[in-house]
């Protein structure tokens, strides 16, 4: 019998893994021509922006979408049932590595017949979780939350990447938080 | 030294190791020692990066040999090829044993078959259960607070309840170097956890509970194997907060 491989993470350089970590996102952005320098104030302002563009452009969109979107923009006063909706994506994705794009309509649990790892979906999600972050400095959000931005930057085509308005400020959100803590700690 | 009426199961990892050490060197042995998977297991780079930060006389022994349990004609030793806490091999071995309670060194969630032997599995998390799940939340909560805890607790039937033994506080005043690629998963976790455990030595001893830690239900929230760029920033963390004129190392704060 042979024991089981124990190395669960990449050997890091630890006195640069961060910054590199760090460049590689600015990388992104500069490939995809966007600016960093937005602060958070900004970033939040535009998401908000693109959301409610959004909502009145997609009168009919899924369930689940409206609801976060509903969050987004009325996340300074998140209802208690929206911070449990974000908890149970935030565990689904990291048990399963998957979210799909609709609510089941009896117990609102994902409904795994519905559109897999839908990009409005998951973008949603990882910008709920950096909001959830800075308000209460639990590492746990923004731990699934870089989760799933590397899920995205892997796993869709550049095309796909550079059609969505949301994924730059989120990336743009992650190199600031990042940055600050790199800077600050 | 002295022979207890306690088990352990030793998985194939460096939280046994560090287990064992800290019962030797308080004259200890379990009456029971169950063996998993293949031994010695250490791969020969734990074992170079160990010599260069002497890790033997700062924390624990990582002698993955096992010579001297083997030569100890007092303690009822067997081993099995598997490493699966819930196998029949396993199963068959604690059927048959007088012990009570046993030491548990591995991962995963026990099944009802194993749990409902009438044996207690004892447990060291290495975070406080009351907030925190999961197997790397030590990191989470240093960084939130800069606070790290374990929880030892007896396992239950049933999923997140249990009984508590103690709550350690855990300090530390050390630097990690770049290339110390192992040490905060071979060393820092399983010692952590075992300075922890010799708190509960009485209550190994004797059986008899402290009192007033009895929680049967844990609400803590699920904290996820964190990411490696936020491991990273607790290491960072850490050496940000190492002090040169303190007391350097690792122990429990209310010790």
């Amino acid at each position: 019998m042979i024991n089981k491989n124990i190395h669960s993470y990449p050997k890091l350089d630890i006195s640069t893994y961060l910054s590199e970590f760090i460049n590689q996102r600015k990388l992104f952005l500069k490939n995809i021509n966007h600016s960093i320098d937005y602060d958070t104030d900004n970033i939040q302002y535009e998401v908000n922006r693109v959301i409610y563009s959004y909502i009145s452009l997609n009168k009919l969109s899924s369930t689940l979408t409206s609801r976060l979107n509903e969050a987004i923009v009325g996340f300074k006063s998140l209802r208690v049932k929206d911070t449990k909706l974000i908890m149970y994506l935030k565990r689904y994705f990291e048990l399963h590595r998957t979210l799909y794009a609709e609510l089941e309509s009896k117990n609102h649990k994902l409904d795994a017949t519905s559109n897999k790892n839908d990009i409005n979906i998951l973008l949603r999600v990882s910008y709920l979780l950096q909001l959830m972050h800075i308000k209460t400095n639990d590492f746990n959000y923004l731990s699934t939350s870089i989760k799933i931005n590397e899920f995205m930057l892997n796993d869709f085509t550049s095309y796909e990447l550079e059609k969505s308005s949301l994924l730059k400020y989120l990336i743009n959100y992650e190199i600031l938080i990042l940055r600050n803590y790199n800077e600050n700690i | 030294m002295k022979i207890s009426n306690f088990g352990i199961i030793l998985y194939p990892s460096t939280r046994s190791l560090a287990y064992l050490h800290m019962l030797s060197k308080n004259n200890i042995m379990p009456k029971e020692v169950i063996v998993m998977g293949k031994w010695p297991f250490l791969p020969e780079n734990i074992l170079i990066e160990s010599k260069k930060y002497s890790y033997e006389d700062k924390y624990f022994s990582i002698d993955d040999s096992l010579e001297w349990i083997i030569k100890n004609k007092n303690i009822n030793l067997s081993s099995i090829d598997d490493t699966d806490i819930n196998s029949q091999e396993l199963h068959k071995i604690l059927n048959k044993t007088k012990c009570k309670n046993f030491i548990f060194t591995g991962g995963g969630i026990l099944r009802k078959e194993v749990l409902s032997l009438g044996i207690d599995f004892i447990h060291v998390h290495p975070g406080d259960i009351n907030y925190y799940r999961g197997s790397t939340c030590f990191h989470y909560s240093y960084l939130r607070s800069e606070s790290v805890s374990c929880t030892t607790f007896i396992m239950k039937n049933e999923l997140d309840r249990g009984e508590v033994l103690d709550i350690s506080r855990i300090h530390q005043n050390i630097f990690i170097e770049n290339d110390q690629s192992f040490f905060v998963d071979y060393i820092y976790d399983p010692f952590i956890r075992s300075i922890a455990l010799k708190k509960v030595l009485p209550y190994l001893e004797s059986l008899e509970k402290k009192n007033n830690i009895i929680i049967n239900e844990f609400h803590g929230d699920d904290h996820h194997v964190i990411h490696p760029v936020l491991r990273s920033l607790f290491i960072k963390k850490i050496n940000n907060s190492y002090t040169e004129n303190d007391e350097k190392g690792i122990y429990l704060t209310d010790a």
